[in-house]
């Protein structure tokens, strides 16, 4: 995979480059709504929504930002798709908008949108932003429906809203409060970390 | 000075797009938004206020307000209460109905909670929540059995959650006659 | 009574990093040592109370008189950016040490999901001016509380022996897991009258 293909910028927000695991942004929505499946599914499509439409605009009028007002011109341009989202949310998914409560809004001060655009969107083209912009949300979504998996399932015995384990699992509330969510990334992280390291120890022994 | 300038006009663009396209997705969805906050008040009132088909809202203060319940002939049949104050995690919001004599509530609806999931959470449950139907009030909350008209058993585990229950419907009896008056 | 309460809730009860999750990212990278610690934790409560105090204004002075509730979170956020921004040209002229001490963690406050946080549910529960001060300064003091317990703990870590692949964030979460978890033990202060 060579850097700068578009294979390459899209797969490296899945794992080597994942915003959560590996460049530990996004932390806060990903421990508040990952009690869930749905809801870190649906944080994730918010975040996709702000996140393309960030990097495609910063891409676009990159050439003309003065370095000086950068800043504040992502700031501007975040919170002005995350506005719509929030907006669109409460109107057509009032249910999702609740559960979600203020992190749709907090998306503006997500990491992962401010980090992207300074580090790429405002350094790279069109296309290749929105192939970066999708490949990250992919990598936060991926986490964000594996932790709601893992709460949900010990949390509430479903997955998803189906009830999977049966009356005879008392469920582990703990995991769908704060305790839970914190102690389930750290694990996740440790077993990234992990398999990170057993990787390397294995290319290194094949060269 | 060529550079202060372009600073201000990429600055203004950016925020005339800004304004100007929120201008523009507002007014498509906040009709729709303050329909679906509307429509779930109201719908929780008809719930509460048996034989009311239809509700009118009076607002008290920003926690607080009370419905008015109309049935198909326009006589009032009754009226709910809702009412937000902290509970156990968080603010519980919730709706009861009350009878035209204020002496007995007609249902509660618990709107939304932040209480612990298998415990406090259990308040939101159809079964406990019956307990309001009928209730004598102001009432009161009682571990283990009740002896009394205006008594609820509260959930067991959850006795600050469900005292809050309590208290939050009778703070909202005392400030809807208040405001009656 | 209500301001004290609110104080009460948000500093310990609702703590806005163990049981919100907001300011997680800076909890997790100033958090190793207990002067920086300290010191992230007064420029963020500096900050919190100005934002709770020119949000609010700019709420109720400027955005719902002229019909602009959906400038809101625009609005707040560059106020957060300017505030942060002004904190930083202060801490460089007049207490230099610290500003060096926080270094690249001061613009950072920007993105601090806790002061944000802070403004927008101030803003949704439609508190008045002298309560969202309350809500601020609290919430700010409940931040630096969490940092200053996790930065002790984490000093204290750096003698024993972490498992490598838990070794900085994957332990830090877990210990606020637990941190969480004590936290939880004020819950009900509040609701219990």
């Amino acid at each position: 995979m060579k850097k700068g293909s578009t294979i390459y910028e899209f797969f490296k927000g899945l794992w080597a480059e994942n915003p959560v695991l590996v460049m530990v942004l996004g932390m806060c929505p990903t421990l508040a709504v990952s009690n869930t499946v749905i809801n870190g599914f649906a944080m994730s499509l918010a975040v996709l929504f702000v996140l393309l439409g960030s990097n495609l605009m910063v891409s676009i009028i990159r050439k003309i930002i003065p370095s000086q007002v950068r800043l504040p011109v992502f700031i501007i341009v975040i919170s002005t798709f995350v506005t719509i989202a929030d907006l669109f949310l409460r109107a057509q998914f009032p249910d999702i908008s609740k559960a979600l409560g203020p992190f749709v809004p907090l998306i503006i001060v997500n990491c992962i949108i401010i980090a992207r655009a300074e580090a790429f969107a405002s350094r790279r083209g069109i296309w290749l932003s929105a192939v970066d912009a999708v490949g990250m949300s992919i990598g936060f979504m991926w986490v964000l429906v594996l932790l709601g998996v893992i709460r949900e399932l010990l949390g509430f015995g479903s997955i998803a809203g189906f009830r999977v384990l049966g009356d005879w699992f008392p469920p582990w509330v703990v995991m769908l409060l704060p305790p839970g969510a914190f102690v389930s990334l750290g694990i996740l992280v440790g077993l990234k970390n992990q398999i990170m390291t057993s990787l390397d120890k294995r290319k290194g022994r094949a060269s | 000075m060529k550079l202060a300038f372009r600073m201000i006009t990429v600055l203004t663009g950016i925020g005339l797009f800004a304004g100007g396209s929120l201008a523009l997705t507002y007014n498509a969805t906040i009709k729709k938004i303050e329909d679906n906050e509307r429509k779930a008040k109201e719908l929780a009132a008809r719930e509460v206020i048996p034989g009311a088909t239809k509700v009118e809202e009076t607002v008290i203060d920003r926690a607080c307000s009370y419905f008015r319940g109309y049935d198909d002939a326009g006589n009032l049949v009754g009226y709910a209460v809702l009412n937000a104050e902290p509970g156990f995690q968080g603010n519980i919001k919730l709706i009861f109905g009350v009878t035209p004599d204020f002496k007995h509530a007609t249902g509660l609806i618990v709107l939304d909670n932040v209480e612990t999931p298998g415990l406090g959470n259990r308040i939101v449950e159809e079964p406990w929540r019956a307990q309001f139907t009928g209730l004598e009030l102001p009432g009161e909350a009682v571990k283990g059995a009740k002896s009394k008209d205006n008594q609820i058993v509260a959930v067991t585990g959850a006795t600050i959650s469900s005292r809050a229950v309590v208290r939050i419907v009778n703070d909202g009896l005392a400030k809807f006659q208040e405001a009656l008056k | 009574m209500n301001l004290l309460l609110i104080f009460i809730s948000i500093a310990l009860v609702n703590n806005f990093v163990l049981a919100y999750f907001l300011g997680i990212c800076p909890f997790i990278g100033v958090s190793n040592k207990a002067s920086s610690a300290i010191g992230m934790g007064f420029a963020v409560t500096f900050v919190m109370t100005l934002t709770a105090v020119v949000t609010w204004l700019i709420k109720h002075y400027l955005l719902l008189p002229f019909g602009l509730p959906f400038l809101e979170y625009v609005a707040f956020i560059l106020v957060i950016a300017s505030l942060v921004q002004f904190v930083e040209m202060f801490l460089k002229k007049f207490v230099r040490p610290l500003y060096q001490a926080l270094g690249i963690y001061l613009p950072l406050i920007t993105t601090n999901c806790a002061i944000l946080g802070m403004a927008l549910i101030a803003s949704l529960r439609l508190y008045t001016f002298l309560e969202t001060l309350v809500f601020g300064f609290g919430g700010g003091l409940g931040f630096t509380i969490a940092l200053i317990i996790m930065a002790g703990i984490r000093e204290e870590l750096d003698t024993a022996d972490v498992p490598k692949p838990l070794k900085g964030v994957g332990i830090t979460l877990i210990i606020a897991g637990l941190l969480a978890l004590a936290f939880m033990g004020f819950a009900g202060m509040i609701g219990a009258s």
